[in-house]
């Protein structure tokens, strides 16, 4: 299917140059269709401008900091004590956002690096070296400025996720700390990311105008796109792109370090892409309003699958409340949705001050790249691979009856079930020799009942999480009817570990 | 009104509280409560009009009354992205209508549960002796 071309990029660029050309944000759009009619509204307007603000982990920058005198091949390179990547040329190194402090982790990382330079500080560069007949070598411990370093060029490997899930956590018993941020448990609250209607890719989905070459807003200067971005996975309208910008022409309001407790560190870059109106689908994916942009609810209570949960609206995310399995569950952003909004009126801005043209790409995005999991040469074991029968017993069993199964078998744990094989509570040999201290009778009094369970399709890695987090030695294995299957322990783990070893 | 109560040593085995109470005959509910043996801190809610009154009798009793600011968001640091607005209990952090983010000080209980839930370390809690609930 052809579509008629309304306008060309030249076209465009003639009018910004002539500074009568039409630029409203993906927000105002939805409002010019709405007072103009589809059709109209694709003849009216010229450009329309995205943005985003949020926590993008695959960024960082490229520096070159010139030749010391001895000439040195940096070895290893610190700023401000975050490792840079130096498998470059000799001075070259890349500093990546997620990277994190030798002194201060999980609170200060690469991101913070960028935020310090561009806020005109001082950072400490120390290097080792590695002496060579062409370079010499020195340890390398100096203090610099954005200034002083020759070239700063943001680049970022996967930016501007069209869309992102809706993060939740369905685990009774625990807080989770996400890149998603701080996910309270019982489904308490959710958070999303993604601008929704101001979200760029999302604007034209089908990447008319957006590829290798595109001149966009980036860390509030200009940037461009040099491709599609790692993990780009159009079919699934979840594409990425790739972008690159000079970081001594960006700001700090739009490239901010961050710190995602017990997570780790990132940075919150700022990301903007005009999008002529070449045509009236174009005028259509960018004129769509919040309550029909949709994405999923991800339960990240299971880590392995996050299962979806169910589908939204961004208008309903963007409420402050959805509803899940029937509870009112309280929404919030973790990716600015104010800043997105000033990012898009500002690239606006630029344009109709003829400050800014718009570039034809030179290739554009794959829209069939699909995205799959890693090859694993090595089977993963599971807790089904490795479990073992659980030695049981019935509330109604004396603490005598349970004491001797624990003496007869050689286990430390008794895994206590009802008539139908469900789990109803754990027992260890400590709780039996504290009930017998303590001149207890009941077996029911000694049960821990709150149990801390393992499912079949677990990995030997989340138990062995499960065990750490909890301070606790043993997990009984349930399937998701509550029937008990087995039992694992630390020293079944131990076992496992030991033959990855050797 | 919310005021925030630091007790130290001396004051801490005293019923401070209680005598207050029956004294004024004034009905103070108790939002948290935190004591060690050696120090303590509580968050109680005082009706608006005995305020004054019930202020000055905790101070003559030798415990120290913070009244304003008992959370604090740094807006230099804040970039409102929103990652504490629902975890907040009592929805006392909330967007604005122009989706900046802002702290109803009133509504604020100091559960803390906001305070690592901020990427840019922007929130901090009002405390008396340098207990902090967070790490409770």
């Amino acid at each position: 299917m052809t579509i008629e071309t309304i306008r060309t990029i030249d076209e465009v660029n003639e009018k910004i140059a002539r500074g009568d050309a039409v630029v409203v944000t993906a927000e105002e759009m939805i409002r010019v269709i709405e007072d103009s009619g589809l059709e109209m509204a694709a003849h009216e307007v010229d450009v329309v401008t995205t943005g985003t603000f949020g926590a993008m982990c695959s960024s960082g920058a490229f520096f070159n900091f010139g030749h010391a005198d001895p000439p040195t091949k940096l070895n290893k390179v610190f700023l401000n004590n975050v490792e840079a990547y130096h498998g470059n040329a000799a001075v070259d190194c890349y500093l990546g956002v997620t990277q994190m402090s030798r002194t201060r982790p999980f609170e200060y990382g690469g991101g913070h690096v960028i935020e310090e330079l561009l806020k005109g500080k001082t950072i400490h560069l120390d290097a080792t070296y590695t002496p060579t007949d062409c370079y010499p070598g020195h340890l390398v411990d100096t203090e610099l400025t954005l200034n002083d370093i020759n070239q700063a060029i943001l680049c970022n490997p996967r930016n501007a996720y069209q869309r992102y899930v809706c993060a939740t956590n369905s685990s009774t018993d625990r807080t989770l700390y996400t890149y998603m941020g701080k996910l309270l448990p019982n489904y308490q609250n959710a958070i999303y990311s993604g601008s929704g209607c101001l979200s760029p890719l999302d604007n034209d989905p089908l990447y008319q105008t957006i590829g290798l070459g595109t001149r966009i807003f980036l860390g509030g200067g200009i940037g461009y796109i040099i491709g599609e971005g790692t993990q780009h996975n159009p079919t699934q309208r979840l594409g990425t792109i790739m972008v690159k910008g000079d970081l001594k022409q960006m700001n700090a309001k739009y490239l901010q370090g961050a710190t995602f407790t017990k997570y780790g560190t990132s940075m919150y870059v700022g990301l903007g892409i005009p999008i002529p109106i070449l045509n009236i689908d174009l005028a259509r994916t960018t004129g769509m309003s919040d309550a029909e942009i949709t994405t999923n609810v991800a339960d990240y209570g299971q880590p392995r699958s996050k299962p979806t949960l169910r589908e939204v609206t961004y208008a309903e995310l963007k409420s402050g409340e959805i509803e899940i399995n029937g509870k009112s569950v309280k929404t919030s952003s973790i990716a600015s949705l104010k800043d997105a909004r000033e990012i898009a009126a500002t690239l606006k801005q630029w344009i109709e001050q003829g400050k800014f043209f718009l570039t034809k790409y030179v290739e554009p995005l794959s829209t069939e790249r699909v995205f799959k999991p890693m090859k694993l040469t090595k089977k993963v074991p599971v807790v089904r691979d490795v479990l073992k029968p659980a030695v049981i017993c019935t509330l109604d069993n004396s603490l005598q009856t349970v004491a001797k199964q624990i003496i007869e078998k050689n286990v430390n744990h008794v895994v206590v079930v009802d008539a139908q094989n469900h789990l109803i509570g754990i027992v260890t040999s400590y709780d039996l020799a504290k009930a017998v201290a303590s001149n207890g009778h009941e077996l029911a009094n000694t049960v821990t009942k709150k149990v801390i369970v393992a499912y079949p399709d677990d990995s030997i890695g989340e138990v062995a999480r499960k065990l750490e987090v909890h301070d606790i030695s043993a997990l009984p294995v349930v399937n998701l009817e509550n029937e008990v299957q087995g039992i694992i322990t630390s020293e079944d783990i131990s076992k496992i570990a030991g033959k990855v070893w050797r | 009104m919310k005021i925030l109560l630091n007790y130290s040593d001396e004051t801490l085995d005293k019923p401070v509280l209680a005598s207050i109470i029956r004294e004024k005959n004034v009905l103070i509910n108790i939002l948290r409560a935190y004591a060690d043996g050696r120090r303590g801190e509580m968050l109680v809610e005082v009706p608006d009009e005995v305020a004054d009154d019930v202020v000055q009798s905790f101070k003559t009793r030798g415990v120290a009354v913070l009244i304003q600011d008992l959370i604090k968001l740094d807006k230099e640091l804040c970039n409102d992205c929103g990652a504490c607005v629902s975890v907040c209990p009592t929805g006392a952090i909330h967007f604005e209508e122009d989706l900046s983010v802002t702290i109803n000080q009133s509504e604020c209980i100091q559960c803390a549960l906001c305070i690592d839930s901020c990427p840019r370390f922007a929130i901090t809690l009002k405390q008396g002796g340098g207990i902090s609930f967070s790490s409770l």
